[in-house]
């Protein structure tokens, strides 16, 4: 069954370019160009995976996510943005995964399936954001599991960002590919939950090196 | 009305966010009756604006509040944060004002004629209050328009009651008598009037001029990006447009100019972005080897480091598997990797391409694998190339660095040493 699917993006050409790279593999239910438009058009269409631009008019992607408590959609978000402040945000605030806009359309299609499934996406810039974000030894008093990541993880992290995909780390590690996709999303749950604020700001310090 | 009871019955407003505890109150351009200096207080002080607006009528009647509030207008504004976004204010509600420069009139009325050289006659009194009135008028000018002209006409009665106050005021105060010494005062309550007169006005073209400075200086950062963009961005365009056939040499520039300009946005002004430091020579190296060899590069750096001469030999090395990558893999996209972690920089060049068997390579190729690895062991690092046929190969490179940063070394000896090979 085809995923059904909602483009979030301000820009015609962008979304003209989605649809055209992704259209044969996803059925694409709904569109929308603002937040409140997106907000509108996902509680309508409850779509299976919303795809989500990082600077909306209007409040920017995690306003989306924050419009939408309840939903059932999963959130990856799509950007040409660079930022590592903004992606690490709308992370936060729930999305599944980032990729960039440069991605190839197969590509794409298998990430929209991932995050279906309720797995996380990493491209290699974000894996290399989020080892960037827990670099910083920040020890958290309340709850120190939060903000470290296992041997494990860190390994899966750095070969994401090496540009391997699931299966060829899986293969690496000699792991499954599902163990692969749990300590994926398992490290996605930790930069969400981790409440180091710190977080939102490594960027700057981390450049004092 | 409506507007006065609608600020009246406000919460407190909050302080900004960003006030230290020292810092300037902020005379609020939104929130005021006269110069916004009772809500600026009143924010300082976390109290309603009524509160201190009422505080300042009271000692108003006495006539040294009007004295404070003055000076507390004065100082605020020389205080005033020069930011360059700040929004126009807007107009005071005029019966605000009125209400406002009435309160300030009767407060310095009050005062004269406590003083000790006191104002007793009732014609002193009633001369006082036609100066005053006409200071009034003037000064209760909305926004400077001198083209309207009943705003000329209340300017000109305004004067006009200034000056026969003031005469009215000497004739009173020191008889027609003591002309001779009050052709001096005169002189000197001439100045006085005049200052009075056109003290706003001077002020409001001061603060009309500071405006405009500042709209200079937005003019200035806007010319700044667009040389910026004119340079770089449309360049770019005309060149993908004359290579519109070309779709390697297309998608080449068009990413070329992406980072570019990612950099910029991101990083302008922090050291990232120098070639002295590890984030932006990777950054100069990949973009030569994309636009020499036409094949996208990813890169993913995780911290950062200075460029020292361990550093800039495993950059050395990084360009020439990448070179290599882009040469003979056959692969479409290259990954690069580099990691700054306790003492230890390690850089990984992937392809997915047709790799080797590294136990029959032939000659030349391993004296390229070998010069990769002389260049790094020599620098007291270690080499470890991973290759299967039809894997894709992927080396590791990996030297210690010094935390001491010492930056000097540019990309350009990087070029020159290694770009023999192209």
């Amino acid at each position: 069954m085809k995923q059904r699917v909602v483009l979030v993006d301000d820009h015609d050409m962008v979304r003209a370019g989605v649809r055209s790279q992704i259209g044969e593999h996803v059925d694409i239910v709904g569109e929308a160009a603002d937040v409140a438009d997106a907000i509108s058009v996902i509680r309508s269409t409850t779509p299976d995976v919303v795809l989500l631009d990082v600077h909306l008019p209007g409040g920017n992607g995690p306003a989306v996510i924050a419009g939408l408590p309840d939903t059932e959609a999963k959130f990856l978000a799509l950007s040409v943005s660079d930022a590592a402040d903004d992606v690490i945000e709308v992370i936060r605030a729930g999305a599944r995964g980032y990729v960039t806009k440069n991605i190839s359309g197969d590509e794409l299609v298998d990430a929209i399936k991932r995050v279906g499934d309720g797995d996380a996406v990493f491209s290699p810039r974000l894996a290399g954001f989020v080892l960037d974000a827990f670099a910083l030894e920040i020890p958290n008093p309340v709850d120190p599991e939060l903000d470290l990541l296992t041997a494990r993880e860190q390994e899966v992290l750095r070969l994401l960002a090496r540009g391997y995909a699931y299966k060829e780390i899986a293969r690496r590690l000699t792991i499954s590919i599902k163990t692969v996709e749990s300590h994926a999303s398992a490290v996605l749950r930790k930069l969400q939950l981790s409440n180091r604020n710190e977080l939102s700001h490594w960027a700057a310090r981390r450049r004092l090196i | 009305m409506t507007n006065v009871t609608q600020s009246t019955g406000a919460e407190p407003r909050p302080r900004p966010a960003d006030a230290s505890l020292w810092s300037m109150p902020h005379l609020d351009k939104d929130d005021r009756w006269l110069g916004g200096v009772a809500s600026a207080l009143a924010v300082e002080v976390g109290v309603d604006a009524t509160v201190t607006r009422a505080a300042f009528v009271i000692l108003g009647l006495t006539g040294y509040g009007v004295v404070l509030y003055l000076a507390l207008w004065l100082w605020f504004t020389l205080q005033r944060p020069s930011e360059v976004h700040q929004p126009l204010p807007k107009a005071i509600d005029p019966t605000r004002r009125h209400i406002g420069v009435l309160a300030v009139t009767g407060g310095l009325f009050t005062l004269f004629v406590q003083l000790p050289t006191g104002v007793s006659s009732l014609g002193s009194v009633m001369s006082l209050a036609v100066l005053l009135s006409g200071v009034v008028m003037i000064w209760s000018r909305g926004a400077v328009d001198w083209e309207a002209s009943d705003e000329i006409r209340r300017f000109i009665g305004g004067a006009l009651l200034v000056t026969v106050g003031l005469i009215a005021l000497f004739l009173f105060q020191f008889g027609v008598s003591a002309v001779s010494a009050a052709i001096l005062v005169a002189l000197v309550g001439l100045i006085a009037a005049l200052g009075t007169i056109f003290g706003p006005w001077l002020w409001r073209a001061g603060a009309a001029l500071g405006d405009e400075r500042r709209l200079r200086i937005r003019a200035d950062e806007r010319a700044a990006v667009a040389a910026h963009l004119h340079d770089s961005v449309l360049q770019t365009l005309t060149l993908i447009q004359h290579n519109a056939g070309d779709a390697t040499a297309t998608v080449s520039l068009a990413r070329r100019q992406e980072r570019e300009l990612r950099e910029w946005l991101y990083s302008s002004g922090s050291t990232s972005s120098a070639p002295e430091f590890l984030r932006g020579a990777i950054a100069g190296i990949v973009n030569q080897v994309e636009e020499m060899h036409r094949i996208p590069i990813e890169v993913v750096v995780v911290g950062d480091c200075a460029v020292d001469d361990a550093v800039l030999a495993l950059l050395k090395a990084a360009r020439e598997a990448m070179v290599n990558a882009a040469r003979h893999s056959g692969a479409d996209r290259i990954d690069v990797y580099a990691e700054v972690e306790a003492g230890t920089l390690t850089l990984f060049v992937r392809d997915t391409g047709s790799g080797f068997d590294q136990s029959a390579v032939p000659a030349d190729r391993r004296g390229v694998a070998d010069s990769i690895r002389g260049r790094v062991e020599r620098a007291g690092g270690s080499v470890a190339i991973a290759s299967e046929p039809g894997e894709g190969t992927e080396v590791e490179l990996q030297v210690p660095y010094s935390e001491q940063p010492s930056p000097g070394v540019s990309t350009a000896e990087i070029s020159t040493t290694a770009g023999g090979d192209s």
